[in-house]
Formats: C-alpha cells, sequence, structure tokens
C-alpha cells in the first residue's frame, strides 16, 4: 500500500505500513517528510495525477556561509493528510514541514520535530529606515525618539 | 468485334437513294451523277414551284425518338425562296403525303449550294412545325409515331431555263434515341489507340465510299460532329482512344440537349482506355495539359464515363464547354485541369481524380447545384466562380467526415442562401476540414433536411518547447486538454453510467473519435475521475474503461475535456500535436518530470490555440532537487 490521493476530496493517506516502528511500546513510527514529497512527486509525474493542482511545495536543502539549512515540504490548502487512523505515534524527519497543520484529526499523535534555525521576528525585519510601521525596529526608534523629545521638553520646562 | 470504326445510324434507302417519291407519292425523277454518297443521287426539278423528294417507309412507324440525317443539294440556290419563307424544307408525312409537318431549313439567303447534312430531331421538328416555326403543317400533322414519308421540299419561285434537274436528294438515315452514331471499336490496326483524325477519316466526307455526314475537319482545323460517339465495347478484346490538341465542336442542329455526347463503355473480360491530354506529376500535385477542346454553342452534350469496366477514362488539360450531364464517378477516371465552361452538372462521387479544374459560368439556377457528391474529398484544389446556385452539392451516402483540399468558391452567396457555395443534402451531420488555401470564409453552406455541416479549418501545430534554462529536457510528461472556449468539448457536463469495468458517457455532439482521450472529472466517485482513451458509440455517447466499482450512475458534477497533448517531449524538449480547430480554442494543462532525475516542479500551460496558426508554448521548469 502507498500514499494515496483523492483528488475530488483532497485527502492524501498515509498508511501505517509505510512507517518503520521506531519504539514498541508506546508505539511510534518514524515517517520520512522527504520521501513523502519524491512520492507524491512522483504522483504529479503520471498522466492521472498531472492535471490536478500541486499538493505541496517544496524547498530543498540549501546552504548558507557554511550551514546546511533543512529542506522544506509545506502542503498547500485545501489538500489534508491523514495517517492511518490507530494508536500511535508518528515522528517526522526530513525535513521541516507544515503537516500538523493540515493533518486530520484521529488517534495519530505527530511529533513535528521541525527546527527552526532561522527565527522571523517582527522587530527586525527590513527595512527599518523610516519605517514606523507597528511592531517594527522603525516603530520602536520612533517611539524611542518620541520619548526622549518628551522628557527633554519635561526638563527645560523645570 | 473489329478493330473499327462503325457508323451507327440505321440508313433509310439505298446509297444512290434510289426509288424516292416525289412530294405527291409519285415515283420520283431519275438518278443522277450529281452525288454526294454512292454513284448517284436522285433529283427532280422544281421551277416556279415548290416540291420535293420522299423516301416512301411503305408503312407508317414509330420513328419518336430518331434524329434524321439527310443529304440535299440545289443548283440554283439563287433562286429558291428565303429560310424564313422554307426556301428548304425538311417534310415528314404520315400515311399519305397530304398528312405532314415540315420545318424550313435554308433559303437563297443562307444557303450557297453544294450537298448539304441536315439533322433534325423529329421531335423536335414537330413541335416547331406545329408551334412558332419556322415551319408548318399540311392536313393534318402526323405523330412522329405514325410517320411513313420523310424527305426534302423546295420552293423555287424562280424560273429554272433547261430541262434540267436542280434538287437532289442523296443518302439518308435515321439514329434512334440512345444509340451512338459513330462507335469507336477495338485499336487502330489491332495495336494503336485511335484518334480523333482516325474518325474523321473513316467518315471522309469528300469519298463518295463513306461521306457519313457526321464529322468532318472544318477549314479552321477544329473538327464537327454532328452525333453522339461511342468508345469500347462491351467485350473481351482491346479498345483504345488517345488524342492530344484537338478541337471539337458539336454542330448547332435541331436536335434536343444530351443527344450529342460521348461514352465510353468497357467490359471486365477486357480493356478500354481513353485519353485526352497528358498528364505530369502524380497524386494531388499532378497537372493535365494538351488536351484540346470540347464544346457545344448550341445543344448541351453528355459525357459518360463511368462504366465501372472501363480501365481508364482521362481528361487532362482539356475545355469542356456547354456540357449538360457530365457523370465522372468511377475509380478509373481522371479529370485534371480542365477548364470546364458553361456545363450544367457532374457527378464525381469516388472519381479517381477531379483535380485542378476550374469551374466557370456553371449552367445552373438557384438552389441547383453545379457537382453532386457524396464526399467533397473528391474534388481537389479545384476553383469555382458563381453564375447562380451552388458549387457542390453533398448528397447520400452521407460521408461524416470530409475534407476539402485548396477548393476555393468565388462569388458564392452566404449561409443558408440558394447561393451559397455548398448545398449538404446528405440528410446528416458533415464535417469538412479545409487545408491548403481553403478558407471557411469561402465555403458557405446550406443545409438540406436533417443536414448539419461544420466548417473546421485547416490543420495547425500546437507546440510545447520545455526548457531548463536554455537547455531542452526530455521524457517531461505534457498533457494539454481543453477547457474555456472553444470548439472542441471544454468541460462539458456529462452524465456516466457503469457496466462491470465500462463507463458510458452520456455527452451530447461531442463530435469526437474513438480513440480520442478525454480528461473527465467532476464525479463524485474518484474512480470515474481521470484521462481516458475513449470509443465512440454515438454521437452522443461514448465509453472507457473504469478501475473498480463507483457506483453507477455517478454523482457530483462530471465534465468531459478533450485532451490534445498526452505524451512525452523528445530530445528537442518538444512535444507537438496537429490538428483542425473549428475555432480557436482555450487550452490548460501541465508539463512534469518527477521520477528520473533531474526532477522538476510542474509547470503550467495556458493559452489559446490560434484555429489558423496554432500555437506554440514554452514552459520553463525550474529544477526540485
Amino acid at each position: 500500500m502507498a500514499i494515496d490521493v483523492d483528488w475530488v476530496s483532497g485527502l492524501i493517506t498515509i498508511p501505517k505500513a509505510d512507517m518503520s516502528v521506531v519504539q514498541v511500546s508506546p508505539e511510534i513510527r518514524e515517517f520520512d517528510v522527504e520521501q513523502f514529497h519524491q512520492d507524491l512527486r512522483a504522483i504529479h509525474a503520471s498522466v492521472q495525477g498531472a492535471p490536478y493542482p500541486r499538493t505541496h511545495t517544496h524547498k530543498a536543502e540549501s546552504v548558507l556561509s557554511g550551514v546546511t539549512y533543512a529542506r522544506i515540504v509545506e502542503i498547500i490548502p485545501p489538500y489534508t493528510v491523514e495517517f492511518e487512523d490507530d494508536q500511535y505515534g508518528v515522528q517526522a524527519f526530513g525535513a521541516n514541514h507544515n503537516l500538523l497543520d493540515v493533518k486530520v484529526a484521529n488517534q495519530v499523535s505527530l511529533l513535528v520535530q521541525n527546527s527552526a534555525g532561522l527565527v522571523r521576528v517582527n522587530p527586525w525585519e527590513n527595512p527599518q529606515a523610516g519605517n514606523t510601521e507597528p511592531d517594527t525596529m522603525g516603530e520602536l526608534l520612533d517611539d524611542a525618539a518620541t520619548k526622549s523629545r518628551q522628557a527633554a521638553a519635561l526638563a527645560a520646562s523645570k | 468485334m473489329a478493330d473499327s470504326i462503325v457508323d451507327g445510324r440505321t440508313s433509310l434507302t439505298t446509297n444512290d437513294a434510289t426509288g424516292l417519291d416525289d412530294h405527291t407519292g409519285a415515283p420520283a425523277g431519275s438518278n443522277n451523277l450529281t452525288r454526294v454518297e454512292g454513284a448517284n443521287s436522285q433529283s427532280v426539278k422544281e421551277s416556279m414551284s415548290v416540291g420535293g423528294l420522299l423516301f416512301d417507309n411503305g408503312t407508317a412507324v414509330d420513328w419518336s425518338g430518331n434524329v434524321f440525317y439527310l443529304w440535299w443539294n440545289n443548283t440554283t440556290p439563287g433562286l429558291m425562296d428565303t429560310l424564313a419563307s422554307g426556301g428548304v424544307r425538311l417534310r415528314f408525312c404520315g400515311n399519305t403525303v397530304t398528312d405532314w409537318f415540315e420545318i424550313y431549313i435554308a433559303g437563297s439567303d443562307t444557303y450557297s449550294g453544294g450537298f448539304t447534312m441536315t439533322v433534325a430531331d423529329i421531335d423536335e421538328a414537330r413541335a416547331q412545325a406545329t408551334g412558332a416555326g419556322p415551319g408548318g403543317v399540311g392536313g393534318t400533322a402526323p405523330a412522329t409515331t405514325a410517320i411513313r414519308y420523310v424527305g426534302i421540299v423546295w420552293d423555287v419561285p424562280g424560273n429554272v431555263p433547261g430541262n434540267v434537274d436542280n434538287c437532289y436528294l442523296d443518302a439518308m438515315w435515321r439514329l434512334p434515341a440512345n444509340t451512338p452514331g459513330i462507335r469507336v471499336e477495338g485499336l487502330n490496326g489491332g495495336s494503336s489507340d485511335w484518334t480523333w483524325q482516325d474518325i474523321v477519316d473513316a467518315a471522309d466526307v469528300k469519298d463518295v465510299n463513306k461521306a457519313w455526314g457526321t464529322i468532318e475537319r472544318l477549314k479552321n482545323g477544329t473538327i464537327s460532329v454532328n452525333t453522339p460517339v461511342r468508345f469500347g465495347v462491351a467485350d473481351s478484346d482491346g479498345h483504345g482512344f488517345a488524342d492530344t490538341n484537338e478541337n471539337v465542336g458539336w454542330e448547332d442542329a435541331l436536335v434536343p440537349d444530351g443527344f450529342y455526347g460521348i461514352e465510353v463503355i468497357g467490359d471486365a473480360a477486357g480493356t478500354t482506355d481513353f485519353v485526352l491530354g497528358l498528364k505530369s506529376g502524380t497524386g494531388d500535385d499532378a497537372t493535365g495539359s494538351q488536351g484540346g477542346s470540347i464544346t457545344s454553342g448550341g445543344p448541351r452534350w453528355f459525357l459518360t464515363l463511368n462504366d465501372a469496366d472501363v480501365d481508364s477514362a482521362q481528361l487532362y488539360g482539356m475545355t469542356l464547354a456547354g456540357a449538360g450531364v457530365m457523370v465522372l464517378d468511377d475509380p478509373a477516371i481522371e479529370v485534371i485541369s480542365c477548364i470546364i465552361l458553361d456545363c450544367s452538372s457532374a457527378l464525381v462521387s469516388n472519381a479517381g481524380d477531379f483535380l485542378r479544374n476550374t469551374i466557370v459560368a456553371a449552367a445552373t439556377a438557384d438552389g441547383v447545384a453545379f457537382i453532386t457528391t457524396d464526399d467533397l474529398t473528391d474534388i481537389v484544389f479545384c476553383s469555382f466562380s458563381f453564375s447562380d446556385g451552388h458549387g457542390v452539392e453533398l448528397t447520400t451516402p452521407r460521408v461524416a467526415s470530409q475534407a476539402s483540399k485548396g477548393n476555393r468558391f468565388t462569388g458564392y452567396g452566404t449561409d443558408t442562401s440558394n447561393d451559397a457555395a455548398i448545398y449538404n443534402n446528405s440528410a446528416g451531420a458533415v464535417t469538412v476540414t479545409l487545408s491548403d488555401g481553403a478558407t471557411s470564409g469561402e465555403h458557405t453552406v446550406r443545409e438540406g433536411a436533417s443536414a448539419s455541416t461544420l466548417i473546421v479549418s485547416g490543420a495547425v501545430t500546437h507546440t510545447v518547447t520545455v526548457l531548463d534554462g536554455v537547455t531542452p529536457v526530455e521524457s517531461v510528461r505534457v498533457l494539454v486538454w481543453c477547457t474555456g472556449t472553444g470548439g472542441f468539448p471544454s468541460e462539458d457536463p456529462i452524465s456516466i453510467t457503469r457496466s462491470g469495468a465500462t463507463a458510458t458517457v452520456d455527452h451530447t455532439a461531442h463530435g469526437m473519435a474513438t480513440s480520442d482521450e478525454v480528461r473527465i472529472e467532476g464525479a463524485a466517485e474518484q474512480e470515474y475521475n481521470g484521462i481516458f482513451t475513449i470509443a465512440v458509440t454515438g454521437v452522443d455517447d461514448y465509453t472507457y474503461t473504469v478501475s473498480g466499482s463507483p457506483a453507477t450512475p455517478a454523482t457530483g458534477s462530471p465534465t468531459s475535456s478533450l485532451v490534445l497533448i498526452n505524451g512525452l517531449t523528445n530530445a528537442s524538449g518538444v512535444i507537438a500535436d496537429t490538428r483542425s480547430y473549428p475555432s480557436n480554442q482555450d487550452i490548460t494543462g501541465r508539463a512534469v518530470k518527477g521520477t528520473s532525475s533531474p526532477v522538476y516542479v510542474p509547470g503550467d500551460i495556458t493559452g489559446t490555440v490560434d484555429s489558423a496558426a496554432g500555437l506554440p508554448v514554452t514552459v520553463p521548469l525550474v529544477r526540485d532537487e
């Protein structure tokens, strides 16, 4: 049994048997997200899969300044992913992913195991100069300058 | 059968016309050495009188449908009356010479002397005599079914001096209806094809031992004929006629349309070949030349070449003018590079070649077509200039898919009019695919009862080129199907039922063919959806093989779209599809390669195929590794 895509409902079904057991009790199986991406890509490359909208996006591993950043697999809604229902846990590996966002709720628990190598922090997004949008560094600097001017004015009035 | 050219008429008299009566029924005058044929003619003197010479058949007989041939002469033409006053008359009598009808055939103003062959159809003559003339009746005009006497009467009001006969009648013939006056049989000398000159020689008008009076070469080099000609015999021998650059004209005589003509016949056990002109090239590239001409300025003539046992009947580079019905519906017939001028009709169904012909001034009327055929494919690279009515009528048995290769229609009326280029009278749906310069604008159509016609522009190519940067990508799966607007099925609503593994689709007027591929989508049961090869079972139905046992009928909102491309790119990164599009067609699709390195992110394909120019699409793919 292999991955199946129901093109009508958009449900991607992952058989339990396709995942290796890494712990017997409680049962935990591991799920190769990169292989998952390759399987979906192969389905899309078939005559029957080609006409349908893409199931996911994939960003391959990339090396930045000597550091290898993990690949990313992102399932595109309205597609959803369902691990074959049973009492076991799934430990994902091989790529950062959004499976938790698109997973069909059932007895299967998902261990995401994403690695946040680079976290987006709003105040530090660029550009900063002249940017006084809320939650930006520009706003912080603008607020600081305003408070400084107010303090100076208060001191001068005394 | 001998290798010979034969006079097919029935002689009324001996060679010397002996035994004629005068116009009163009494025995006529003496033989006279003045003759055109044989050793003598019969003569009589007419001076300040009206009288002549008559052949007496002995009893009244049915001569309706016969054409009569009479050699006559007058040595005092200046003393005759004029044509309008009946200087020379062709007379037919009933059981007595007092009951007659006659037509005026010459006079002092139209005749200058010498033996002349008069040709007239008896029924036409009676109609003229009893009608508007010129001519008249005496007593009770006999019916053409009860004729005993036929001859010539002269009206000579002048005083002819001396005791010398001045009016002469020589050999006389009749030709029953549907009988060839000249039969060309076998081969010249048993080995060579006959020619027009051979026929002229066989009937030599200057030879008293021949002088048929049915064919002669005129001083201007043309050949004049006044009788139908048949080539070949239904026997086991070989028959052949071949000639070039001869101009043949049918004499303007009092005969009905369709009396003159050419017929070629054969037999399965023998061979018959009839060729006028020369052919160069093969297939649709062939051209014809040097065929000369066959024309008529008077009665329309027939051309019947469709005997299934004729081995070849070929007209190359000819001018055919003034014809009536031309029957050309046999695979052994080739008509190439001919000018067909002022002719009434041509039946060309299943003709071997009706190629590069020019139809000008067709003698047709509103709602009437010049050519009838069951398949426009029989007509290739032909040019039709409007005169009246239609250029082509499509008849039964209906041929659903036809082609118009290089045919042009100039000046024809709009769709639905009685002057449209094409009249679909096949009582069914016909698709005509244009190519090689044939344009939909010129192929206007009038639909007959229960008929419908789809004119499809010529085949164009839709090319998909897949590149990785500037490098062609081979073995990319390209799938393109119809969407949006266009003439092909594009997300057409359908209904599906299933029996076993066979899904049957009800798809109104789908217009597709067996082995076409469709994309079915929208069925709630996934097994029905996908790309499938269909088997057409009707204009509104087809089937395909489905896996599993989905519920039947299918639920949801299934639709069907024609798949235009489904295959892999070649080493140049190209895959193409060539077909005819009834109109501009919106398309969409994907280019995918995801199973062997290098693999790529699927690429989308969208566009509109121009029905006249096609569509080239380049799909850049991004690696996904």
